[in-house]
């Protein structure tokens, strides 16, 4: 559990006091409305109201933080204030995750809220108690499905669950990763939702009683003639007043008419007064409550209950404008920052990769950013991990050409032309962000593995190209921690990622000319071993010393690293890294398919060593990159 | 590539508004029970209603193009659904269920939930069917046995070329199988450097 706990900790304190935050909220509203003021209530609608109050409040508060994490300049900022500390700035890569556990949330407490009034509102109209027609506003013999279509709450109700059920359904996996237009407007109904929801309470439904202290209803005779010392007609003032008594009678009273007659009351000598009567010997109707009053003027006045104020706008209005501000925000930077595409370079692989060179903004390594082409599309964002380091002139986006906006960008770029275009012929694009993700923590552990798969390999194109640049070439009083990094690459076949290889086969060169052969362990895994056609290439290129491949095939330069086939063995490979580097921090650093995530993840957490004396325990840290 | 197949969404949409018709259905019963309000038969035939069609629309069709995700357990009722035929692969006659699906569900409070997304399952049902989308089986087990399947490792190294030194073979089997539309010219990406201090 240890061992968990120094990868998770943080996570799950912080998940832990959020779910406390839920559960206090949930009770806070749920005792509440359990007091005298809401008993009249209580007695028509039964348990359904605190129940629906304190579901409540709890959306109150989620619909308030589930805004919060999708602040990406937020949370990048956010980010940078906790410089000094790593475990707090980790708990801000899992922004989206936190954003869809609010979500569940979110919906699991709609589905107890509208419960809860469902049952409320059929009490409410099934009721024969004559407040029920005042607190409703209006006649019960309507049928409880037109009050859902003609209350304040009814309908803003209706409209929140349908733009609820609209967003969810399009955020499902499936719908989000092959249709994400679809799921990208229809994320957009949160601004219907949210006014929707900030009017929900606009009429006060959920009314108060205001003279409770004088005229208390309690279905329990034992209660009352406890509370009120068993007499209540010694309060000469309310007779005076003359305010009819708001007495109610439990349904179940109501319902087999045991309530005596008034006449009935006066002949055992009490004081019908106005409507107010003495409580002194009600023990001589041991079946009759207390309040079951006899007057005409039984019902509620609107005169003396004061509606409930709406409460979710101040919840909500903070982090919504936080929220609409960031969005104006990524507006404005689009609309004023047109950066020129400087150049382009073809890259022939598999798929085409265009590698275009962008006029530099301010960037860290690893970061991502999301592209905007006019010319392409008006509408149409791309996110891009950006795969040069702060140190060059211009920032770099690896591109494969896929899709359809990417192969039109391409287009537009002159990728399929022969002749090379001019900077003033290339398009102009906006970039939103950078913002930053997990791996810019590379820096601060000794020992790194990056661990990418596939189209992975793109943040650590920037990551190695930094980490280079401050190990080989560093800035005055720049101090390097890592001091060994391991890199491992797992692609299915060889020439798919001719970019990236001739990257590495710099870098590995770069650490031999350099004199530090253990800086970069490289290892390629070929995850699909070799085929025939594979056979073929290596034979025809087997005339280097270098021995294995990757190899850039106008140069001739290979990868010193010997090249691997099929999956790496992670227990036996962190095992020896548990005895190469022991009592060090080793941060590890993935992108790429989630099933991998996990397993690394598990291992992660298995061979971390908690126990053992400060200094000789040797700690895995994992990070993942996600966007 | 990259167009929008609504009767993915369509189904996504079933799937809840039939759990939402169950559970509406058990509120209202447990209501009906315990306090007596509401009408019994509405709350039984939604409820049943809402377990039919989640069994129903629990697998999930092929997709025209890319990869479907299957749900769990569907590969056990798709082969029913595929005897169904052109009741259930056109999607018009689920679209004009649903409406009445929906209608059912309108009666009752409990219910209105269920039926107001069945309601907007049976509208994107349509406008999928506008898209003339249909449904078709998603018979993806040989695909999902060769994933999960361990590649042994080779045990043997490539074979080399005998006299390597001598002959180069213009590489042209490499080149021959990445065709882009044209064929672009190959840059070497200079090595990083940082740029002398202003």
């Amino acid at each position: 559990f240890r061992e968990f706990w120094v990868n998770e900790g943080p996570m799950y304190t912080f998940v832990l006091l959020w779910m406390g935050i839920n559960v206090f909220l949930f009770f806070l509203n749920f005792v509440k409305y359990r007091g005298d003021e809401w008993t009249y209530l209580r007695v028509i609608v039964k348990d359904g109201l605190p129940v629906a109050r304190g579901a409540a409040n709890v959306l109150a508060f989620n619909c308030a933080i589930i805004l919060l994490p999708v602040c990406r300049n937020l949370v990048n900022a956010a980010r940078g204030c906790f410089e000094c500390s790593r475990s707090i700035r980790r708990l801000f890569d899992k922004n989206i995750l936190f954003h869809k556990w609010c979500a569940y949330t979110i919906c699991l407490f709609v589905a107890i809220h509208i419960g809860a009034h469902i049952f409320n509102v059929y009490y409410l109209c099934g009721s024969t108690n004559p407040n029920a027609a005042l607190i409703l506003g209006r006649d019960c013999a309507d049928t409880p499905t037109v009050i859902l279509f003609v209350s304040v709450p009814g309908i803003t109700g209706v409209v929140i669950t349908l733009c609820l059920i609209l967003m969810v359904t399009t955020a499902v996996d499936q719908i989000r990763r092959s249709f994400f237009e679809l799921f990208w407007y229809t994320h957009h109904l949160f601004i219907i939702f949210y006014l929707a929801l900030m009017f929900h309470g606009y009429s006060g439904f959920v009314k108060k009683q205001k003279n409770f202290d004088q005229f208390p209803y309690f279905d329990d005779a034992d209660y009352i003639n406890q509370k009120m010392s068993g007499n209540l007609c010694g309060t000469e003032s309310i007779i005076q007043s003359g305010l009819g008594g708001i007495c109610m009678c439990p349904k179940d009273v109501y319902k087999e008419q045991v309530c005596p007659s008034a006449d009935v009351y006066q002949a055992q000598g009490m004081d019908k007064g106005n409507g107010i009567f003495c409580l002194s010997n009600i023990s001589s109707y041991p079946n009759v409550s207390p309040f079951c009053c006899p007057c005409a003027a039984n019902t509620l006045t609107s005169d003396i209950i004061i509606p409930g104020g709406p409460s979710t706008w101040m919840w909500v209005i903070g982090p919504l404008v936080l929220y609409l501000c960031e969005r104006f925000y990524r507006f404005f930077m689009s609309q004023t920052r047109k950066l020129q595409v400087l150049s382009i370079i073809k890259h022939n692989d598999t798929t085409p990769v265009m590698e275009v060179r962008i006029t530099k903004v301010k960037t860290k390594s690893g970061q991502y950013a999301f592209l905007h082409c006019p010319s392409v599309s008006a509408l149409e964002w791309h996110p891009f991990t950006l795969t040069s380091c702060p140190g060059l002139t211009y920032i770099s986006f690896h591109i494969r050409l896929v899709g359809d906006w990417t192969c039109e960008f391409a287009e537009r770029c002159g990728f399929y032309d022969d002749d090379v275009k001019t900077v003033s012929q290339l398009p102009k694009v906006a970039i939103d962000g950078p913002f930053g993700t997990s791996s810019e923590d590379i820096f601060d552990y000794e020992v790194g593995i990056c661990v990418c798969a596939g189209i992975g390999v793109t943040p650590f194109a920037s990551l190695l190209q930094e980490l280079f640049l401050r190990k080989f070439q560093p800035k005055a009083g720049e101090l390097l921690k890592t001091k060994t990094v391991y890199f491992y690459w797992m692609c299915p076949g060889f020439d798919s990622w001719g970019w990236f290889s001739n990257l590495l086969v710099g870098f590995e060169q770069k650490c031999l000319s350099e004199g530090y052969p253990d800086f970069l362990k490289a290892r390629v895994h070929m995850t699909r071993g070799w085929s025939k056609d594979d056979a073929e290439k290596l034979f025809l290129q087997d005339d280097s010393e270098a021995g294995d491949l990757i190899v850039r095939d106008d140069q001739g330069r290979g990868l010193q690293s010997k090249m691997n086939f099929g999956r790496p063995d992670w227990s036996k490979d962190f095992a020896q890294m548990t005895v190469d580097h022991a009592g060090k921090d080793i941060g590890i650093f993935f992108c790429g398919p989630k099933i991998l995530s996990t397993q690394l993840h598990d291992k992660a957490n298995e061979f971390t060593d908690a126990s053992g004396k400060k200094g000789h325990k040797t700690r895995f840290f994992y990070n993942k990159e996600n966007f | 590539k990259g167009k929008i197949e609504w009767l993915m969404w369509a189904n996504v949409l079933g799937v809840l508004g039939s759990t939402c018709l169950v559970l509406g259905g058990i509120l209202g019963l447990c209501a009906h029970f315990i306090e007596g309000i509401g009408r019994l038969p509405v709350f039984i035939v939604c409820l049943a209603l809402g377990l039919v069609i989640v069994v129903l629309e629990w697998p999930r069709g092929a997709r025209k193009s890319g990869r479907t995700m299957p749900r769990a357990y569907q590969e056990k009722i798709t082969p029913f659904l595929a005897k169904l035929g052109i009741v259930w692969s056109n999607l018009l006659f689920r679209a004009i269920f649903y409406v009445l699906v929906a209608i059912t569900g309108f009666l009752e409070l409990a219910t209105i939930i269920g039926g107001l997304v069945m309601m907007l399952s049976s509208f994107v049902y349509i406008l999928a069917a506008f898209k003339k989308e249909t449904w078709k089986p998603l018979i993806e087990s040989s695909r999902r046995a060769k994933k999960g399947q361990i590649i042994a490792a080779p045990t043997s190294a490539p074979p080399r070329r005998p006299n390597a030194k001598q002959g180069i073979v213009k590489n042209d089997t490499f080149e021959a199988r990445s065709t882009p539309k044209a064929q672009p010219r190959i840059i070497p990406s200079p090595a990083p450097s940082r740029p002398p201090p202003k």
